[in-house]
């Protein structure tokens, strides 16, 4: 049975490519366009793991994340924070808010499926 | 302030200490006033008691009983007259033929007394005469002995009256004199015997002091002061005279000592006194200077150091604050105060400005990351045949985009770090690293290298080897530094190399390459921005020439250095340095 991933992403073109690259790599994958989608999907969809964007509007990853941590039902689902903003303070902030892992954008499917099958222990 | 004090108190403190002494000697020659005239007031008694006795003498020898040589009853008159007159040891009268025949004292026998100087000046002179001066062998009172003659009808005295005055009364002056404790009272004969002497006559009288100094001046002077020590060895100050009216007795001297450590003590005293006051006085004054001093410049320079100690500590609001203190002190405090108001909102000027880059480099970061992630993710998965087949000459192609995606990445990457360095922005977080992990991780990213005949060499130590740093810039300078050394090196090695120094308080880490090198007039330049050796190899090599400059600015930011050495054709060692500890 595919494992299940919730990608977190606002950009269209974006979500399209990483969607593809996720579905190549094997998983099943469903895709929230915000924080507050992100947050209501993982307690419904229950995915393996999420690949969460960090700026986006209306709830930003950060908040997202913590909202997902602080739900006991979606708390287990590691987080891998995946974001073009590469400022100092960055990865710690997302550490910080209960993302589990880091990547920064840009990264080929083979980046990504690194630091997923790192992060699910496969 | 204690300059202040001292001028204060000093020129009181000379006074008191020259008073004390200018008083001390006043008190010195007052004392020796008053011993001598002591000597001179015993002397004068002396010469009262003498006289006195002399009428005492002539009336007893008009007494019948005395003419009479009516013994037992003229015994028993002079008995009840001794009773009356304590001065006086005895009281007798002797005949003409020198025996004894009535005394105050009781006797028993017959005495012959013929041979006293009194009794033979008495008969000789046929006047009132003094004798010598005796001490008695049992009762060891000293006394003087004075004769009269006795007449009845005739020019032949037929008896003669004597009287004994016992010196001891000189004691009894010396105890009324209230002089000061340890003072002496002393007569002394000619040979500078003890006659009298106070306090413990037991002790003295009857023995020569002739040797003693002060008797040997008063023996030497007759009349004057001394300043010597006395039998007992205590300094004490003397006044000395004759005692009157017995030039057939011999001279006799009568002498009083006041101890000098009275002067002294009572001078402590005074000085003491002074000194007490003086020091009340330098205590109020140094209260006053500390009170005065506080509330108008001690407080106010506290208050400013406080306000500047505030302000560097980062608390931009610290101010000095009105009121202002008049003078200097008060227009540092004004001027603080402004000072401190611009500085306030200039930074906060500056951290707005920083937010804004923060802000700017954020979003720049994000805009131009997240085209490349779609560039990056597409060409991806079309070399990877996921979207359908692709020829050779596409796959090859598509090499090429995501080469140069690659390299663009790079760029942004450098801008932006160059950026965030110099705005401020960029942050470091120390935490423990391990230089062979470090290393390692750093030795996998360059496992492919793209068509060079290049051989990488990675010296570090095989142990786990503990520094405090920033682990991700020091990661980020050495993969600058191994890019730019493979990136001028055709041919050859690349040697990394990393260690602990021996005193553990640095890491040192080299980059060596046997690549192009630089000129020697280049050196001092490469770590500009935007600088390459030569503008014609920014085409031939690729690159905005940010790759050192922002090394350069990483490895300041861990509070290390880096240096350079290279010989053009033969290749560069950078070398960098940092603390392996927290400073």
């Amino acid at each position: 049975m595919k494992k299940r991933i919730l990608l977190v992403e606002d950009d269209r073109v974006t979500a399209d490519v990483v969607g593809q690259e996720l579905e190549f790599l094997g998983y099943e994958v469903a895709l929230a366009q915000n924080g507050a989608e992100a947050v209501q999907l993982a307690s419904s969809f229950l995915p393996d793991l999420i690949v969460m964007d960090l700026l986006m509007p209306k709830m930003d990853g950060f908040q997202a994340a913590s909202k997902i941590k602080a739900n006991p039902k979606t708390k287990g689902i590691p987080i891998l924070a995946a974001t073009a903003r590469a400022l100092p303070g960055d990865r710690e902030k997302s550490l910080a808010s209960g993302c589990d892992a880091y990547i920064a954008k840009p990264f080929t499917h083979r980046e990504l499926g690194a630091a997923i099958k790192k992060l699910l222990g496969d | 302030m204690l300059c202040f004090v001292l001028l204060i108190v000093l020129p009181p403190l000379g006074v008191i200490l020259y008073s004390a002494w200018e008083q001390q000697r006043a008190d010195i020659e007052k004392v020796e006033e008053d011993a001598l005239r002591l000597a001179r007031i015993a002397s004068a008694e002396q010469a009262r008691l003498i006289e006195g006795t002399r009428q005492l003498l002539a009336s007893l020898a008009q007494l019948p009983e005395v003419r009479e040589h009516n013994g037992p009853s003229c015994s028993d008159i002079l008995q009840s007259i001794l009773k009356e007159r304590p001065l006086y040891a005895n009281l007798g009268a002797i005949r003409a033929d020198g025996e004894l025949f009535c005394s105050a004292l009781p006797f028993s026998g017959k005495v012959q007394l013929g041979d006293r100087a009194y009794f033979q000046r008495a008969l000789k002179t046929r006047r009132f005469a003094v004798g010598d001066h005796q001490i008695g062998r049992v009762t060891k009172k000293a006394t003087i002995n004075f004769g009269y003659p006795v007449f009845k009808n005739g020019e032949k005295p037929r008896a003669v009256v004597f009287a004994a005055l016992d010196l001891g009364w000189l004691n009894q002056m010396a105890a009324q004199a209230k002089l000061p404790e340890g003072s002496t009272f002393t007569v002394v004969d000619a040979q500078g015997t003890a006659l009298v002497h106070y306090p413990n006559p037991e002790a003295w009288i009857g023995k020569s002091l002739a040797s003693t100094s002060f008797v040997a001046e008063t023996l030497a002077l007759k009349t004057g002061t001394a300043h010597a020590p006395g039998f007992d060895g205590q300094a004490r100050l003397y006044g000395f005279t004759p005692l009157l009216g017995t030039p057939e007795a011999g001279d006799l001297y009568v002498s009083v000592g006041i101890p000098r450590a009275t002067v002294s003590a009572k001078i402590r005293t005074v000085l003491a006194r002074n000194l007490t006051g003086l020091g009340g006085l330098a205590l109020l004054v140094i209260a006053l200077a500390w009170v005065g001093s506080d509330l108008f410049v001690v407080r106010d320079v506290n208050n400013l150091v406080r306000s500047t100690e505030r302000l560097a500590s980062g608390d931009l609001r610290a101010r000095a604050g009105p009121p202002y203190p008049k003078g200097e002190l008060g227009q540092l405090a004004l001027s603080f105060d402004r000072m401190a108001q611009s500085l306030e909102q200039r930074t906060l000027e500056l951290e707005k400005s920083n937010r804004i880059k923060e802000e700017f480099l954020s979003v720049m970061s994000h805009e131009l990351r997240t085209p490349l992630n779609v560039v990056m993710g597409y060409t991806g998965l079309m070399m990877d045949g996921l979207l359908g087949e692709v020829s050779p000459q596409q796959k090859e192609a598509l090499s090429k985009i995501m080469g140069r995606a690659r390299e663009q990445l790079s760029m942004v990457d450098s801008t932006l770090n160059a950026a965030a360095l110099e705005s401020g922005t960029a942050r470091i977080q120390i935490h423990e690293t391990d230089l062979r992990d470090l290393l390692e991780s750093l030795k996998s990213d360059y496992e492919v290298l793209p068509g060079k005949e290049i051989t990488l060499s990675w010296l570090y130590p095989a142990e786990p080897t503990l520094i405090l740093t920033d682990s991700e810039k020091l990661k980020q300078i050495l993969r600058n530094l191994t890019d730019n050394a493979i990136k001028f090196t055709d041919r050859g090695t690349v040697t990394i190399s990393a260690r602990l120094l021996p005193d553990a308080k640095a890491a040192e880490f080299k980059v060596e390459d046997t690549g192009i090198g630089i000129a020697r007039e280049h050196l001092p330049l490469i770590f500009d921005k935007f600088r390459q050796v030569d503008s014609s190899e920014t085409r031939l090599y690729g690159g905005v020439g940010m790759g050192l400059y922002i090394t350069k600015k990483l490895t300041e930011l861990l509070g290390g250095r880096i240096d350079v050495e290279s010989e053009p054709g033969r290749g560069s060692t950078f070398k960098v340095t940092i603390p392996a500890t927290r400073a």
